[in-house]
Parts: structure tokens; sequence; C-alpha cells
């Protein structure tokens, strides 16, 4: 079940990932990469990092914001072909065979099970993380729906 | 067996934001690429630091996503600037600063 998991959300990441160079609408590309932002934070809930993956959302609600905001502002100056996407594939399956094979034949110590400090949540909050983790996720989805309505209203004028 | 997985996703996605960089001509998608290369290093980060006894991981973390922020920034100062000069998003277009 958790490794069915784990493919999903990584196919979903790099799909949105993928997404980003295809659409030719700049905005597009930025809600795509809001979406594979949050299924990164979905995979540090998998690792059992509940802090962590609030962080990712909170963080990026901001940087996405201001992509938003620079993507609805530049509407017109964006009609062009963005990416190279044959070259951009050839190219990252290269890299990414190079880079992964020299870390998978490095010899990793055993792993040392969630042994990462300060980045548990504390005190009673922990009992709350799920909550929490929904309310950072509502600010999130408010923040892109309302400069994505904010370029609807834009395009009506 | 997991973290591997989990590493293998982290350096694919880190390969496409790399990628993305040089195959973009748009400013902003170049951006973005850059965004994904940051939260491909969060993860790998965190995986990495699996492996060790003492994953102190939020300093780096921090770190990285302080580094997201100045980019953010810097891409606010330069779309000003290049929207002040008429230059466009095309980076191919950018030898027009000379003149």
């Amino acid at each position: 079940m958790y490794l069915i998991m784990f493919i999903a959300l990584a196919l979903v990441e790099l799909l949105s990932i993928a997404l980003i160079f295809v659409f030719k609408d700049v905005l597009h590309s930025v809600l795509s990469l809001a979406m594979a932002f949050f299924a990164n934070s979905l995979l540090f809930l998998m690792l059992d990092q509940p802090l962590l993956a609030l962080l990712q959302l909170f963080v990026m609600v901001g940087g996405m914001a201001t992509f938003l905001f620079v993507g609805v502002a530049s509407v017109g100056t964006s009609r062009f072909v963005h990416a190279n996407l044959t070259f951009l594939l050839a190219l990252s399956v290269a890299f990414f065979l190079i880079t992964f094979y020299l870390a998978a034949d490095t010899p990793f110590p055993v792993q040392q099970q969630n042994l990462l400090s300060g980045t548990a949540i504390a005190g009673e909050l922990a009992s709350g993380s799920g909550q929490l983790y929904t309310v950072v996720f509502a600010l999130f989805g408010v923040a892109l729906g309302a400069i994505t309505m904010l370029r609807r209203i834009s395009v009506m004028r | 067996m997991m973290p591997i997985y989990f590493l293998g996703l982290g350096f694919a996605i880190f390969a496409v934001g790399i990628c993305g960089m040089v195959a973009s001509r748009h400013f902003l998608v170049m951006m973005l690429s850059s965004e994904v290369a940051i939260i491909a290093s969060t993860l790998l980060s965190t995986m990495f630091f699996y492996f060790s006894v003492n994953g102190d991981i939020i300093p780096l973390l921090l770190s990285l996503w302080s580094v997201a922020s100045i980019e953010v920034m810097a891409l606010v100062v330069v779309y000003r600037y290049l929207v002040k000069m008429e230059i466009g998003f095309d980076v191919t277009k950018m030898s027009n600063l000379k003149n």
C-alpha cells in the first residue's frame, strides 16, 4: 500500500513538473508547479515528517503568489515557444542516469529510522497536526484561487 | 528499501529542474525550473539525513527555503527591469541589453 501511494504521488509530481514546460500559458505553468509542491509535501508526510510538510506548503505560498502575479502580468509578453521539449527530455534522462548511477553505487551506512532532530511537532499540537495541515492547505488554495480569479477578472475587462 | 526510491525520485526531479533551466528560453519558466531544483534538494537532503545519526535538518532546510525566497525577490526585480527596458521574457533577446 505504501509503495502504491509513493508511486502515485511520484507520478503526480513528475507529471506536474513536466507540464510546467508543456503549457503555453505561464499561469498554467505556475499552477502546475503548485501541484508539484503539494505532492512534495504529501511525500514529506509519507516520510513521517509532518512539520516539514507544513513548512513546505507555508513557505511556498508566498513564492507561488509572486510567481502568479508575474505570470498574470506577463500574459502579453509570453507568446513564444517556452522550451525545447525534446532537448529537455534527452538532457534530463542523461543527467538523471549519471547522477543516480553515482548515488546508487555509493555504499550508504545502515539506515537510521526517523532520527531527524527538531522536526517533531511538540506537545499538544502533535495530536492536531492533521487539522494544522488542513488549515495550511486551505491557505495555499485560497492564495492560488484568489490570484487566478484576478486573472479572470482582468480578462473579462 | 524505500529511501532508495525517494532518492531516485529526488534525483529525477533535480535533473528536470537543472535541465529545464538549460532548455528554456522563457525567463519565468527558467525561474520555475530553479524552484523545481530547490524542492528536489529539500527532498534529497531529507533523505540523506535519514542515513545520518545527527540529523539536524531544520537549519539546512531553512537555508534552502531562504534561497528560494531570495530567488523570488530577484524575479520581481528583474521583471521590473525587463518591463522597463521593453525586452519581454524571451531570454534569447537579452542581447538587446547591449544597445
